[in-house]
């Protein structure tokens, strides 16, 4: 069946197997595989994306489910002229990535709590991100990250 | 807090490199991670590739009466299904162990698909071709397997007694007994049980457990079909490794196999390996002259990639009456799992080396290692492979020695440790430690912690009928990495050396290029190597490009792995910079018609001193 979903401000239309997963489709039909897949359980978050402004993990929701809808992607956050997100940015200046495979996700949630809370406590921040999963750097960093983002 | 929270990253590319380590600096591998843009083996896009999907057995323990792929092949878009039987004469050797512990090592053949018995939960029994991944995982559901279910073997000490036989060529499911044999001692260790003041035995069970990258393993095998060569991309940390094991399993000459690493998610010694859907790709693509890719879902690769530790510590540790040890005595039984994969025997007698922690250990040691088959997935290298699993039995067993004496376990340990006048001391397994100061370090420690009043606090807070107890752990830890070529690798047969290769090289445009044998998987060589090059010649990093991961372009090397990298290639490409140093400055010298000794380099410039 058809789906036309809106990613990073572009419209996408495919035919799409019923059962094909968001995360499938943003990397299989959309070809933007910014998005990564760790799990395939709902549980590491590494396929987090923005679904109409808010952080979801995309391999929880099905591509019919996003049609009509309004997906941003990692790929989507920073400026066309290069210039990183500042959430990207600091988890740049702040170390807060060493394999990098989790970094997106993270990212995309970072993001999204900080439009919930501008000014989280540390502790705000571990739980907003308890659905993401890192297996490098123990969360100090991204957490600082994090921290960094919301007062930058 | 590390000295590293103390400094201030530095937002601008750090401009005059000699100095250059040691100050901190951005990540070069950082934009492309941050941004989507990097490419993991499983992001590529490959037209035409034909998907793999593995069907494992459920069973821990069963023969293989029959495979009957005939439903599979009916669905549309399956183009191939094969049984470990239809694949069995494609295997030129089976799957590769490099690391013989013994002469008489017991290692069953072990090929990707298992042909007449699987022997743990994962095992593949069959294989699908098709034009999605999603109709290759829907295929294998379609095949039908006949199984005879046998008794699992899943305790060490069961699988000992032979009582069920897993790889009835064999005749016992034990692999090899490796003891460290200390010259001369022979009986030291049981008169030190027999005669001192105390003497603790201790049994500690490491569990198994599963090391999780967050990326799960994912292979493509592209195949030029008119001239035999054959790339392959793995999630792999050792792509070097790969390449010669590849070309050994499947009988291609080496310098027709190219491996290369994409972005790597992690790999904390799961992807140190040769797996069986690695050289199936590569077969299957060799065949059918199709590129082939397969990428693991998050519960294969709890089945499928390799376990870490899996150990029966037995330990004794005999002291006098002052808690100084006289006598130490290892009896490990290491869980091989159903196979021996890449190194998997080596992983328990690394710790050998290590049972002795930072104390003063007469040579009255006595370590003997027994491995064993059982029906679970192999284990193999995990963090620390083997001497974590050392240290906790050390800690612990000096904790329980504590216990028995009476005697504060902070105490007990600085009691026994090597004292800084005593380096460089030689150990009792002849290693020598060049430097150390034990005592140094754990006052530092006591001070952070306020370790006195934390006693004291411990000591009013735990009354009997205290709800909330307060406790104190204490622990040191002693590592042995950075394996490079030496006696003590020779000792223990690995066959791979351990040396590391960098090439460096001046472009025409002075920018530098540095070529290493690390594979990183998130750690950060591009910076880090780069930082060094940088050093070395007085450059900024951003004019140093380090090529890696892709042995036609890093055609030498032996990978990352057991914190290698650093102390091996790192080494490695600064002793290659000096000699291109050493080589500009002759050139530099005749073309200024100068003496060498009259030159000075800085800054990437030769001038002449004063």
């Amino acid at each position: 069946m058809d789906v036309t979903v809106t990613i990073n401000g572009q419209e996408h239309t495919h035919d799409v197997e019923p059962r094909t997963l968001l995360v499938h489709y943003i990397r299989e039909h959309v070809g933007l595989t910014g998005t990564n897949i760790g799990c395939d359980t709902s549980s590491c978050g590494a396929c987090s994306i923005h679904f109409n402004g808010e952080a979801v993990k995309s391999c929880t929701l099905l591509a019919v489910q996003a049609d009509g809808q309004q997906v941003r992607t990692i790929e989507g956050m920073a400026d066309a002229d290069g210039t990183l997100h500042p959430m990207q940015q600091a988890f740049m200046e702040n170390h807060g990535l060493q394999c990098g495979y989790c970094t997106p996700g993270m990212v995309m949630a970072a993001t999204s709590l900080l439009e919930e809370n501008a000014n989280p406590t540390e502790q705000e921040v571990r739980i907003g991100l308890e659905g993401n999963l890192c297996r490098c750097t123990g969360y100090h960093n991204i957490v600082k990250s994090v921290l960094a983002a919301a007062n930058a | 807090m590390t000295v590293i929270d103390d400094m201030e990253a530095s937002t601008e590319s750090i401009a005059a490199g000699n100095g250059v380590l040691g100050q901190r600096m951005l990540r070069k591998e950082d934009p492309a991670l941050l941004t989507g843009e990097a490419i993991f083996t499983n992001d590529m896009k490959v037209p035409g590739a034909l998907h793999l999907a593995i069907l494992r057995s459920p069973y821990a323990h069963a023969k293989i009466l029959s495979v009957d792929v005939s439903a599979a092949l009916e669905i549309p878009g399956v183009l191939h299904a094969y049984s470990g039987a239809d694949l069995a004469d494609q295997w030129a050797a089976p799957m590769p162990c490099a690391w013989p512990v013994t002469d008489d090592m017991k290692n069953p053949a072990h090929y990707p698909l298992a042909v007449s018995k699987a022997a743990y939960v994962g095992d593949g029994v069959a294989c699908v071709l098709a034009t999605s991944d999603a109709v290759a995982r829907d295929a294998i559901e379609a095949i039908d397997v006949e199984y005879d279910p046998l008794p699992a073997v899943i305790d060490l000490e069961a699988a000992l007694s032979d009582e069920v036989v897993i790889h009835d060529e064999l005749g016992t499911n034990k692999s090899y007994t490796w003891p460290l044999v200390i010259e001369e001692t022979e009986g030291d260790c049981q008169k030190a049980m027999d005669e001192s003041a105390f003497v603790v035995k201790e049994r500690y069970v490491q569990q198994r457990l599963l090391p999780m990258a967050m990326e799960p393993r994912a292979v493509v095998a592209m195949p030029q079909p008119f001239g035999g060569d054959m790339t392959l991309y793995s999630s792999t940390q050792v792509p070097h490794i790969l390449k010669v094991m590849t070309a050994l399993t499947l009988g291609i000459p080496e310098q027709q196999m190219r491996v290369v690493c994409p972005a790597v998610g992690g790999g904390f010694g799961s992807k140190l390996n040769v797996y069986a859907e690695e050289l199936l790709c590569v077969q299957l693509a060799r065949t059918l002259k199709v590129p082939v890719r397969w990428n693991e879902e998050r519960g294969e690769n709890t089945q499928a990639t390799i376990h870490g530790r899996a150990q029966i510590q037995d330990i004794e540790l005999a002291a006098d009456e002052n808690g100084k040890i006289t006598g130490l005595r290892v009896r490990l039984i290491g869980d091989m799992g159903a196979y021996l994969q890449l190194v998997t025997p080596g992983v328990p007698l690394l710790g050998a080396f290590l049972y002795g922690g930072v104390y003063e250990i007469p040579k009255a040691f006595d370590f003997s290692c027994t491995s064993v088959f059982t029906t679970m997935t192999p284990t193999d290298a995990y963090r620390g492979a083997g001497r974590p699993e050392a240290t906790y039995a050390i800690e612990h067993a000096m904790d329980a020695l504590a216990r028995k004496m009476g005697v504060d376990p902070l105490e007990l340990r600085r009691r026994n440790f090597i004292q800084p006048e005593q380096f460089p001391y030689e150990a009792y397994t002849g290693l020598v430690y060049d430097s150390g100061d034990h005592d140094k370090a754990a006052r530092v420690a006591e001070d952070i912690l306020g370790y006195a009043d934390m006693r004291a606090k411990q000591a009013a807070q735990n009354t009997p009928d205290a709800k909330k107890r307060l406790g104190i752990g204490v622990s040191t830890y002693f590592e042995m990495c950075g394996l490079a070529p030496s006696r003590v690798l020779a000792s223990l047969n690995y066959s791979a050396g351990g040396w590391e290769s960098a090439t460096v090289r001046v472009l025409p445009t002075n920018k530098i290029q540095v070529v290493t044998g690390t594979a990183p998987h998130g750690q950060g060589h591009e910076t880090a190597w780069s930082m060094i090059a940088a050093d070395k010649f007085g450059v900024d990093p951003a004019d140093v490009d380090v090529l890696h991961s892709d042995t036609a372009i890093a055609p030498l090397g032996l990978d990352t792995y057991g914190s290698r990298s650093l102390p091996v290639g790192g080494v490695a490409i600064a002793m290659a910079c000096d000699k291109v140093i050493d080589k500009a400055r002759k050139i530099a010298a005749h073309q200024m018609e100068a003496n060498e000794d009259d030159l000075e380099f800085a800054g990437g410039m030769f001038r002449v001193k004063g």
